[in-house]
């Protein structure tokens, strides 16, 4: 570096390493920071040939880099890479301070002469796979402690559920030995005998199983997958898991079943998990009623179920007429361990599993009401289009594929919605679900849809008045009808009328699905 | 980044408590134990310092606002990567903080020899490399880092 290089101290002042090069890569002017970013001393760099002597990058790359930014005369940026800095050591011997991650920038100075800066990322690229690994250890962590919850409410149950069995084995075993004397006697002239003990025998060992199939299932480590399910029949699965300790204590409970379903996007064994949290709760505090209270107080526990339109969403209230929980700690009791039981009575889990399963589902669970004639915990949960919805936008912003379609099914039926959904996703495609027309007409407004698949026969919308009303907010979304045959006549009435581009008919392969669509796509796409 | 975690042992002798730092200053350094000592005075030795990244530096940088408005503090033996660090990033040194010793590079052209000399601040004139010779051939050693930059840190007599 025998040149003028005043100019280019200014450099000095910068933060950056920078080096300026010309064209045959020869060093002319390094400042600083160059020096303790590569850790070469001047004595070095001034015996340096070529940069290639201080930092060991493929010289192709550089070349090219070069080449980009005389050709365009503007800044030429490298992808990120890592940079070994030069050491007389073996590529296994590198020590770790010897090789960077970092990006390069190339600025023209001149024809021949080009400003290098560096953009060193090392300690961005270690923060960030650090932040990864203790998430996913997070995440680890949090699902031993959603198993270890529901263990530990399967272990104070297990008394009650073994009694229950009981039960029905007793039933099983006295008619067997009645079955047993009948068939000794080989005349079988109490045929009436023999079939209602088989048919009570039969009866009993299903119970049976039903309820060990209940446990194991809710026991089950539960996997991450939600799926469209009716919060009715995931509500009766958790009463039926607590019903034996419910009658044994002599407490009512209810539920206020409505008349239609209330589908929507869950992991049913989670929600089991936080419905029988939530009526253990509410049991043991009657309980404890009962025993401190010397005024007799019937103990009732009500379940209701319904859509909040203003607030979107879908609640489950647990109330109970317990003694209510003290307004002091109120504000504690979602906290982890937090618990009024004695030490080997309640691990004070339930409700902070709870909490964070419910927000887990885009929901919230809360006290909404607590006095000493009871107390009421409600669980909201988004609508169906919403949490369908919310699930769609993640499972975009995770992909980068721009031929991933966002299909909107329109079903009253979760078992139709849940197949659709998984021969949907296997082929790399995106559904919201729905079981409400209506909703379904305002989540248009809300997410441009690439296609729309709707069932015929609604309770509340049939297919025709939703195609027209369809057709009022877009003339172009294509739309399939699903059905079964038996409402093929509408179908050729509306194919015209409302651009009806394909017809499914039940029952469906994933193939009769997947062909419909690609077809409707191509057609949509000449046009 | 290197995985060698920073181990801290401390001497505390009268109201003086000696910090050996051993490994690498960064994101993981952990330095509430020194702040629970609550001493008036504490030496940091950075003998056996072996890298301090960004993140390391801010660690550093709450330390010293938390212990430096009470104690006084004196940085011994601070290897060049801690020089370096000293050099760009404001509050390392402070009016109760101040560099005793540090480690300055050197090279013998003639031995091919390089050696880290350690100096007192007091030793430094004019922000000029002290002259050095080399134990093999007694030869003159060249300063073998920027003299401007490396010595930035002491304030011009």
């Amino acid at each position: 570096m025998q040149e003028d290089t005043q100019p280019f101290q200014l450099l000095d002042a910068l933060f950056e390493p920078i080096v300026i090069i010309d064209d045959k890569f020869k060093i002319i002017y390094y400042n600083h920071f160059f020096s303790t970013f590569t850790k070469a001393s001047p004595r070095i760099i001034r015996n340096a040939q070529t940069i290639f002597k201080i930092i060991n990058v493929e010289e192709k790359i550089l070349q090219t880099l070069l080449a980009t930014a005389s050709a365009n005369n503007q800044v030429a940026l490298s992808q990120e890479m890592e940079i070994k800095l030069a050491s007389d050591a073996s590529e296994e011997n590198l020590a770790p301070d010897r090789q960077v991650h970092a990006s390069m920038k190339v600025i023209p100075l001149s024809t021949t002469r080009y400003i290098l800066c560096f953009n060193v990322l090392s300690v961005e690229k270690g923060l960030h796979r650090k932040y990864r690994e203790k998430l996913e250890e997070l995440k680890r962590a949090h699902g031993q402690i959603i198993q270890a919850d529901k263990l530990a409410t399967l272990g104070e149950l297990s008394a009650s559920i073994a009694h229950e069995i009981n039960n029905p084995l007793a039933i099983a075993m006295g008619h067997g030995e009645i079955l047993e004397r009948v068939l000794e006697n080989e005349t079988i002239q109490e045929r009436e005998l023999v079939d209602n003990a088989y048919k009570n025998i039969s009866e009993a060992l299903q119970r049976i199983k039903t309820i060990v199939m209940n446990m194991k299932s809710f026991a089950h480590k539960s996997e991450e997958k939600k799926q469209y399910h009716d919060l009715i029949s995931i509500i009766d699965k958790s009463m039926m898991l607590v019903d034996t300790p419910f009658r044994a204590a002599g407490i009512d409970l209810k539920f206020e079943r409505p008349v239609d379903k209330f589908i929507t996007l869950v992991n049913r064994i989670e929600m089991e998990q936080v419905i029988v949290n939530l009526l253990k709760n509410a049991l043991d505090a009657l309980r404890e009623q009962s025993t401190i209270s010397a005024a007799h107080i019937h103990g009732i526990v009500e379940i209701k179920l319904k859509k909040n339109k203003q607030d979107e969403c879908l609640e489950i209230l647990v109330i109970d007429n317990g003694p209510g929980i003290p307004e002091k700690i109120q504000g504690e009791i979602f906290s982890p361990f937090f618990t009024t039981k004695e030490i080997s009575e309640g691990t004070g889990l339930g409700l902070s599993v709870s909490s964070k399963i419910v927000e887990g589902h885009h929901g919230k669970l809360q006290l909404t009401k607590s006095s000493n004639e009871g107390s009421i915990f409600t669980v909201q949960l988004p609508l169906i289009e919403v949490s369908s919805y919310v699930a769609s936008v993640n499972a975009l912003n995770a992909s980068n594929d721009a031929s991933r379609k966002k299909i909107l099914v329109v079903d009253d039926e979760e078992k139709i919605l849940n197949i659709l959904s998984t021969f949907l996703e296997e082929v790399g495609h995106t559904m919201i679900g729905s079981t409400d027309p209506s909703e379904a007409l305002e989540m248009m407004d809300k997410l441009e849809m690439d296609l729309i698949i709707t069932d015929y026969n609604m309770p509340r919308m049939n297919g025709h008045d939703f195609a027209k009303n369809v057709r009022k907010k877009s003339n172009s979304i294509p739309l399939i009808y699903l059905t079964s045959s038996q409402f093929l006549n509408h179908f050729q009435e509306d194919r015209q009328k409302y651009n009806i581009a394909g017809l499914i008919l039940k029952p469906f392969s994933k193939e009769d699905v997947t062909t419909i669509i690609d077809g409707v796509f191509k057609e949509a796409k000449k046009k | 980044m290197s995985s060698e975690k920073l181990v801290i042992n401390t001497q505390v002798v009268g109201n003086v408590c000696k910090v050996d730092f051993i490994g690498n200053i960064n994101e993981d350094a952990d330095f509430e134990k020194i702040i629970a000592l609550k001493m008036p005075e504490y030496h940091f030795n950075f003998d056996q310092v072996a890298m301090i990244n960004s993140c390391g530096i801010r660690e550093w940088i709450s330390l010293i606002t938390k212990i430096g408005t009470q104690a006084t503090i004196k940085y011994f033996n601070c290897r060049q990567i801690v020089v370096e660090q000293i050099n760009v990033v404001h509050g390392f040194i402070t009016d109760k903080s101040q560099i005793q010793t540090f480690y300055t590079p050197y090279y013998c052209d003639k031995c091919n020899l390089e050696k880290q000399v350690l100096v007192e601040v007091k030793s430094i004139n004019n922000r000029k490399a002290p002259a050095i010779k080399c134990d093999k051939c007694s030869s003159k050693m060249e300063f073998d880092a920027i003299e401007e930059h490396y010595f930035s840190f002491i304030p011009k007599k």
